[in-house]
């Protein structure tokens, strides 16, 4: 038999255990709640509403996509084509009009990002067929959108490999 | 491979539903079984040397019978194969045909532990144990896959990439899974089932049950706190989190129960370690179902919109065949008009789209295109925003084609 105070420690020590896991099982999740904070927009835009039920495709609002290399933050004017007369009750289309009105741009957060050594570019990837969704994920069923692939070079270059896309450097580093 | 993929039908919403419980329940079947098997046989290998009679009890914990290795060994696998690949109706990677492929290997690892218990012969038990490891590591990497969506388009060549972070995670947990239920398994079925309780207390094996347990229930927090800490950006959830604390708390718990015993060579509250033991193990399993629905609620989304939008193509087959037959209300096309065009339609100004005036004449002879336009529309004049797809039916869109032709006529009068 061992003495009190041994096995007095070994519970100590066990419970120190699961409540330090604990504790760092917090830390995760204020972790991952801060990620998730930086996602919010200054409109909850959802994306389900307007390609599933709406119907509207991808290019409908991201006009430049298959044009330039950036797809396109569709400018006030483009949802004003619709909101000037749709949902004109709703609380998110009224934060929409009061910067139509004031002529403010709405600052959306920028939620895919790659590194500035990384020339990407959008428009030959439409151009090869590339669908939007096998870069950013179901974004029609989103109603708050987030990176679903993680844009690293392994990952872009595993796809380029895959579909006989260029590898040298210079195809994507300049 | 094909016979499989003929056999798997596509899911309906409150099939889906139901699956997610029953998938939990059959992997909780099989893992606790494979586990207990696994962990079993290397405990009684390690004490072959030390005490005979001891060794055959620890492997004999899962009795040498075909029917008990059938039941809960090969079928349970089969199922998961159906299970899986209905969840995953239409993805791009073939998880059933994955685990289709692997599944042999757990049949050979399992007959070989299974043959063990008949001739506790040292090589069959050690093959045993490395065919059913080295089934056990895909087998949980494909599981942990279901919540890597982005992965998917990717897998490549069948059964993936074993070596990454994610899987020895999902692997060390599936491990400290075995050790809590093994132990709670031998406490269970030596010194708490009436049959095969033990006519002497064996204070080695209560040890080895005791120790098995604790073992598992140090590591487990630690790992499940990994996992969450690891997991995709998609799968993160606070349900997750809830879980993670969870089964920190019922770790504690068997722990302390376990190490108690030990310390104080008790006999009292076996059955309470072994019930806290499976509980675990099921909690965990569910854990990783929740993280798999957050994961793939998109996919899932999908699928149910699949399934709706057949039915609405059976439902506007019906209303075309009604419509057939059947007089337009002119009541109808007024208020569908009301409630579905008038916020982007005038006749006589722009509002959101163009002004009837404009383009009804272009309808005039052929309603029937009109109708069509209503049901799918398209971008026709690059000076308006596309118009939306209304999710009418055939007999309503009929009916606000009747209206606007009606009122155009008058208001042209």
């Amino acid at each position: 038999m061992m003495p009190a105070l041994n096995k007095k420690l070994l519970y100590v020590v066990f419970t120190g255990w699961c409540v330090t896991a604990a504790v760092v099982a917090v830390a995760v999740g204020v972790h991952h709640r801060n990620r998730q904070a930086r996602l919010e927009q200054p409109i909850h835009f959802s994306h389900n509403i307007h390609v599933v039920k709406a119907g509207l495709a991808c290019a409908h609002c991201h006009t430049t996509a298959d044009k330039s290399p950036r797809a396109g933050v569709p400018a006030l004017s483009v949802c004003m084509e619709c909101h000037n007369k749709v949902k004109t009750d709703s609380p998110e289309i009224k934060i929409l009009t009061e910067h139509w009105n004031k002529k403010e741009p709405v600052e959306w957060n920028k939620i895919h990002e790659v590194p500035w050594h990384v020339r990407f570019t959008h428009k030959r990837h439409i151009a090869a067929g590339v669908d939007c969704a096998v870069c950013h994920g179901e974004v029609k069923t989103m109603t708050q959108v987030h990176q679903v692939r993680s844009l690293e070079m392994g990952w872009c270059v595993q796809c380029h490999r895959q579909n006989n896309a260029p590898t040298d450097c210079w195809t994507c580093h300049k | 491979m094909d016979l499989l993929h003929r056999m798997i039908l596509p899911p309906e919403l409150n099939h889906l539903k139901v699956m997610a419980p029953v998938t939990v329940f059959i992997q909780f079947l099989f893992i606790a079984f494979v586990g207990i098997a696994l962990v079993s046989t290397v405990a009684s290998l390690a004490c072959r040397k030390l005490n005979g009679k001891l060794s055959q009890n620890l492997a004999l914990v899962i009795p040498a019978r075909f029917g008990i290795w059938l039941t809960l060994g090969v079928l349970p696998l089969g199922v998961l194969v159906f299970l899986v690949g209905q969840t995953l109706y239409g993805t791009k990677y073939d998880f059933a045909g994955a685990l289709a492929l692997i599944a042999p290997l757990a049949v050979v690892g399992l007959f070989a532990l299974f043959a063990y218990r008949q001739n506790f012969n040292l090589v069959v038990g050690g093959f045993g144990v490395l065919a059913t490891l080295a089934f056990a590591m895909p087998f949980v990497h494909l599981f942990d896959l279901l919540a890597r969506p982005e992965m998917w388009p990717y897998i490549h060549p069948l059964v993936p990439d074993i070596y990454n972070m994610q899987a020895l995670c999902r692997l060390l947990i599936f491990i400290a899974g075995s050790l809590l239920v093994t132990g709670g398994a031998l406490l269970f079925i030596y010194f708490v089932w009436p049959e095969r309780k033990l006519p002497a207390d064996d204070p080695w094996l209560r040890n080895i049950a005791l120790g098995l347990t604790l073992a598992g229930a140090v590591a487990l927090p630690a790992l499940v706190v990994w996992d969450a800490a690891i997991l995709p950006f998609g799968a993160r959830s606070t349900g997750n989190l809830r879980f993670v604390f969870f089964l920190i708390a019922l770790s504690w718990a068997v722990g302390s129960v376990a190490l108690g015993m030990l310390l104080n060579q008790s006999r009292r509250r076996v059955l309470l370690v072994a019930l806290l033991a499976f509980v675990t193990l099921g909690g965990e399993l569910t854990r990783q179902l929740v993280v798999r629905d957050t994961a793939i609620g998109d996919k899932l989304a999908l699928q149910r919109l699949d399934a709706e939008a057949y039915l609405a193509t059976l439902r506007e087959k019906q209303e075309a065949r009604y419509a057939a037959n059947a007089p337009v209300d002119p009541a109808m096309g007024g208020k569908v008009y009301a409630e579905k065009c008038a916020s982007c339609h005038a006749f006589d100004v722009k509002v959101v789209g163009p002004p009837h005036r404009e383009v009804l004449p272009k309808y005039k002879d052929d309603v029937k295109k009109l109708v069509e336009f209503i049901l799918n529309p398209v971008k026709v004049d690059p000076a308006y925003p596309a118009m939306p797809k209304l999710g009418l039916t055939r007999r309503e869109a009929q009916a606000v084609a009747g209206y606007m032709f009606d009122k155009y006529g008058e208001q042209r009068k």
